[in-house]
């Protein structure tokens, strides 16, 4: 279902640009760009940003956490498996509630010792099946928008 | 607007509140940090008082529903968080040019550690120094309050609409459905014919 999904590559395209701007910001800092500065404040409302628990790439500190990464990478991952994961969409369609087992490695990961590459894999997982449920949600509105667009043309 | 939407407003109102306040108090806000809790809870808060008192009467709750409400919740609750925000904002506005002396005057005291100098002196001069970061701030938490809620009335209905079982519309064809017609049979025997509107 999620192969023919309009919304898919719309949030595809969305995501993509997001884990862009994780990684612009170290790159614009490695430049001395001040929009490296607008790039960390505009994750700070949404992340701890600790140094310690941020992966560092050229030279400087992601500006969201190893947890957050991990459930963005986890969005855009799904974005790209779960149309070949019937098995899985189908279960996630009877069953949505499913979606809070993806989250108990996250909340087991919170409250034992954990790593950078733990935090990034609970956090990758918790996120994975959440694009099925945000395809369901706009492609409604997608293919609306798009009949009036038909409409008016 | 539809009915629907209507009756979303007021669900909306109660998440964006408790989005924009949770979001903006010393210490509470930090929960935002683990995931955006407060932001994400915002919206699936709005979507459990949506569904609670859902007449029954009406289409099921839809994942569409749920983003809607999540995005009006997430606009409310940035435009709260900003409203609680900029207060703070504006009393660092209000640190002027013989305040800052005045404190570096202080902080010249031995006792204090260079490291410790250095960096309320990086605070006080960095945080709110113009209309423009107010500005800023409040486009910034609009912006992710409106993604993140919007993420959390998806999980709402993923979570309390039990009867959320929307039908995805295919992506290809986007004509609108055709209607079938009933041509006009003769009644079957023993079948009354459908009554003449009468005057």
């Amino acid at each position: 279902m999620l192969d023919s999904s309009p919304a898919r590559s719309a949030t595809l395209w969305l995501s993509t640009g997001w884990l862009m701007l994780i990684f612009a910001a170290p790159l614009l800092s490695a430049a001395e760009l001040a929009a490296s500065t607008w790039l960390y404040q505009f994750f700070e409302p949404i992340c701890h940003q600790i140094v310690d628990r941020s992966f560092i790439f050229m030279g400087a500190a992601l500006p969201v956490c190893a947890r957050c990464l991990g459930l963005y990478a986890g969005f855009w991952t799904g974005l790209l498996v779960l149309p070949k994961a019937g098995f899985l969409t189908s279960r996630l369609e009877r069953h949505p509630r499913l979606i809070i087992a993806f989250s108990i490695p996250l909340i087991i990961d919170l409250v034992t010792y954990n790593t950078h590459w733990t935090r990034l894999a609970s956090g990758l997982l918790a996120s994975l099946p959440f694009p099925f449920f945000v395809c369901k949600a706009f492609d409604p509105l997608i293919c609306a928008s798009r009949r009036v667009r038909k409409g008016v043309s | 607007m539809n009915q629907g939407t209507s009756r979303m407003i007021g669900p909306a109102l109660i998440g964006g509140v408790f989005l924009g306040i949770t979001s903006s108090l010393p210490i509470v806000n930090l929960v935002n940090c683990a995931c955006c809790l407060w932001v994400v809870g915002g919206g699936v808060l709005a979507v459990y008082l949506y569904t609670r008192n859902y007449p029954s009467a009406m289409a099921p709750v839809t994942y569409t529903d749920g983003a809607i409400l999540g995005l009006l919740t997430g606009i409310f609750g940035g435009l709260v968080w900003t409203a609680v925000d900029v207060p703070l904002a504006l009393l660092w506005l209000q640190f002027d040019a013989a305040d800052l002396a005045k404190l570096q005057e202080v902080l010249q005291d031995a006792r204090i550690p260079p490291e410790v100098r250095e960096f309320i002196l990086s605070v006080v001069q960095s945080e709110g120094t113009g209309l423009g970061v107010i500005l800023f701030n409040i486009g910034i938490h609009v912006l992710l309050g409106s993604i993140f809620a919007t993420l959390g009335g998806i999980l709402g209905v993923a979570l309390f609409g039990n009867q959320a079982r929307q039908q995805v519309p295919p992506a290809g064809p986007i004509e609108p459905p055709a209607v079938e017609t009933q041509p006009n049979l003769p009644p079957r025997p023993g079948e009354r014919p459908p009554e003449e509107p009468s005057g």
